[in-house]
């Protein structure tokens, strides 16, 4: 009798453990998979603020005559953008972007032709809508990464995800300039 | 995917008593035959109560969404761009066709801070503007009340209760609302005969096969046993007699399949009681349904794709509307603490009517007792 009773709570741990290990592994590629798909999303916005520079630097060719470095300084950060192999350099690409076109509308400042050019106005205010949303789109790519690493990293969720794979992710930072990524 | 949790638990309940009983009751030749019978019962005993369960609590959410019907886009999972020209008050209404007020106003206490009416300092309010182009009148009178109350807890309820009705007929006589049903569901006849003869056939099919000569004659031993359990070796006669064993797990099989059957017939009376609960007042237009979908794809992409449940009112700089989404969305019941004041001023509001108030007076004047 004890034998059976037994082998039936060892059957019972053996398939309570199973649908952990089970729970978790979903879990976890849940949780991964929401963090890839809003990395996705970042990556939209960024090719969304890349298609913008081409109309922009046309429209601001004759005005930045002197500013010639910074026009290049765009043009090279747009083609590591594109070529990008991931998120994190896109990431660091679209980094230096952001000084050179804040002086470009610097630019505009000066020129007052420019500052009342409709298509120019309309490149401005659709190049800040999406650093808007560049910004907001990383705040919640953090915030699931965060909400993954708590994930892993928990005891004893961490012995299973070790076993599993899933690693620890970075979260995604502003570069600051002190590292001298910009 | 809420259903899986009872699944699990039931199949862990079913999984723990079966090994049991079979333990002490059948003649276990090996493992194999324990393993098939613990797998065989547990999804026997747990898939009926677990599509009841995922059948009622999908009711009950219908239910907390109100008449909501959420077939006017398909698949919206996740809405993630801000929900453009819509209040908190609105978004609430969308959601659950009521206000709700501490929720609500500390949602509007955060957009007013957002759009720079006023500061909240802990839980002292400065308002900075009264009036603006971008606010109704219930905007106005709360604004108004903020000010000269400087600060909000759970004692202004009641002083909330104008702008409360003031907030609701706005909304509800708004563009997302109307107070006729715009879309009727007509249940096709043949679902509900099916689903009254499925079970039925299945009951009498059970008394039928209950009737029959085999199960007659093993179900006497089987009352005699449970009479007299200490004159029959059951466990010698479930060894050598395998009809009467066969008999007994068919019975048990059966009593699942109606369970099984029963669970549907069972969860469409349980959603007949919650849907008989008062009617709605007010109905969602059209654009009202696809408003409220496009809100509760963005309450899953707040729930699933943040944490802003963990955050402050500190953090409103920072995720400006998306804050503001997941108060009015029952997502962040932090800053609800925060706005109303978790601490009671341990004040007692006395409300005297005005008929006391004038009986009280005419006592204190002529110095008769009140009659």
């Amino acid at each position: 009798m004890i034998k059976y009773v037994l082998i039936a709570v060892i059957i019972l741990l053996i398939i309570a453990l199973a649908a952990y290990i089970v729970a978790s592994y979903n879990k976890f590629t849940v949780l991964k998979n929401r963090m890839e798909e809003q990395g996705a999303q970042i990556d939209v916005q960024l090719k969304r603020r890349v298609d913008l520079i081409p109309n922009l630097i046309e429209s601001v060719k004759e005005y930045a005559r002197y500013e010639e470095e910074t026009i290049r300084i765009i043009v090279k950060a747009r083609s590591e953008i594109i070529c990008a192999k991931d998120l994190k350099e896109s990431w660091l690409a679209d980094q230096k972007l952001e000084r050179p076109i804040k002086k470009i509308f610097a630019i505009a400042e000066k020129y007052p032709d420019l500052k009342a050019n409709k298509q120019f106005l309309n490149l401005q205010r659709e190049l800040k809508e999406t650093e808007d949303r560049i910004a907001k789109t990383r705040q919640f790519y953090n915030d699931t990464i965060l909400i993954y690493n708590n994930k892993i990293q928990v005891f004893p969720a961490n012995i299973l995800a070790g076993i599993m794979g899933f690693e620890r992710k970075d979260f995604l930072q502003r570069a600051s300039r002190e590292d001298g990524r910009i | 995917m809420r259903w899986i949790v009872p699944l699990i638990i039931l199949g862990i309940l079913s999984a723990t008593f079966f090994p049991i009983w079979i333990a002490f009751k059948v003649p276990l030749s090996d493992i194999w035959y324990a393993l098939l019978m613990i797998v065989a019962m547990a999804l026997v005993f747990s898939i009926p109560f677990s599509m009841a369960w995922k059948a009622i609590t999908k009711q009950m959410w219908k239910k907390e969404v109100r008449y909501a019907t959420f077939d006017g886009i398909e698949g919206l999972e996740y809405y993630r761009d801000k929900l453009e020209g819509l209040s908190p008050v609105e978004i609430s209404m969308l959601t659950d066709l009521k206000i709700e007020t501490v929720k609500d106003v500390s949602a509007l206490v955060l957009q007013y801070e957002l759009k720079g009416y006023l500061h909240m300092e802990e839980n002292k309010i400065e308002v900075f503007k009264l009036d603006g182009p971008d606010l109704l009148n219930s905007d106005r009178r709360l604004l108004k009340l903020l000010d000269k109350k400087g600060r909000l807890d759970f004692t202004l309820l009641s002083a909330l209760s104008e702008w409360k009705q003031e907030a609701y007929d706005e909304v509800a006589n708004g563009k997302f609302f109307t107070d006729k049903a715009w879309k009727k569901e007509k249940k096709p006849i043949w679902k509900t005969l099916l689903a009254l003869l499925i079970p039925l056939l299945a009951l009498i099919g059970f008394i039928l096969l209950y009737n029959s000569d085999v199960f007659q004659n093993n179900g006497e031993v089987l009352a005699k046993y449970v009479d007299y359990p200490d004159e029959y070796n059951f466990i010698d006669y479930m060894k050598n007699e395998a009809e009467f064993r066969n008999t007994l797990f068919a019975i048990f099989a059966l009593f699942g399949l109606l369970i099984y059957l029963m669970a549907w017939p069972l969860v469409s009376f349980i959603k007949m009681l919650i849907g008989l609960v008062t009617k709605p007042k007010i109905y969602r237009t059209s654009l009202g349904e696809e408003m409220t979908e496009y809100i509760y794809g963005m309450k899953n992409f707040i729930h699933d794709f943040s944490s802003l449940s963990e955050k402050n009112k500190e953090y409103l700089s920072l995720w400006d509307d998306f804050l503001v989404y997941a108060v009015v969305l029952e997502e962040n019941e932090k800053i609800l603490k925060e706005i109303f004041g978790s601490r009671k001023t341990g004040k007692v509001e006395v409300k005297v009517s005005q008929s006391l108030l004038k009986d009280l007076l005419k006592l204190a004047q002529t110095g008769r007792g009140l009659s």
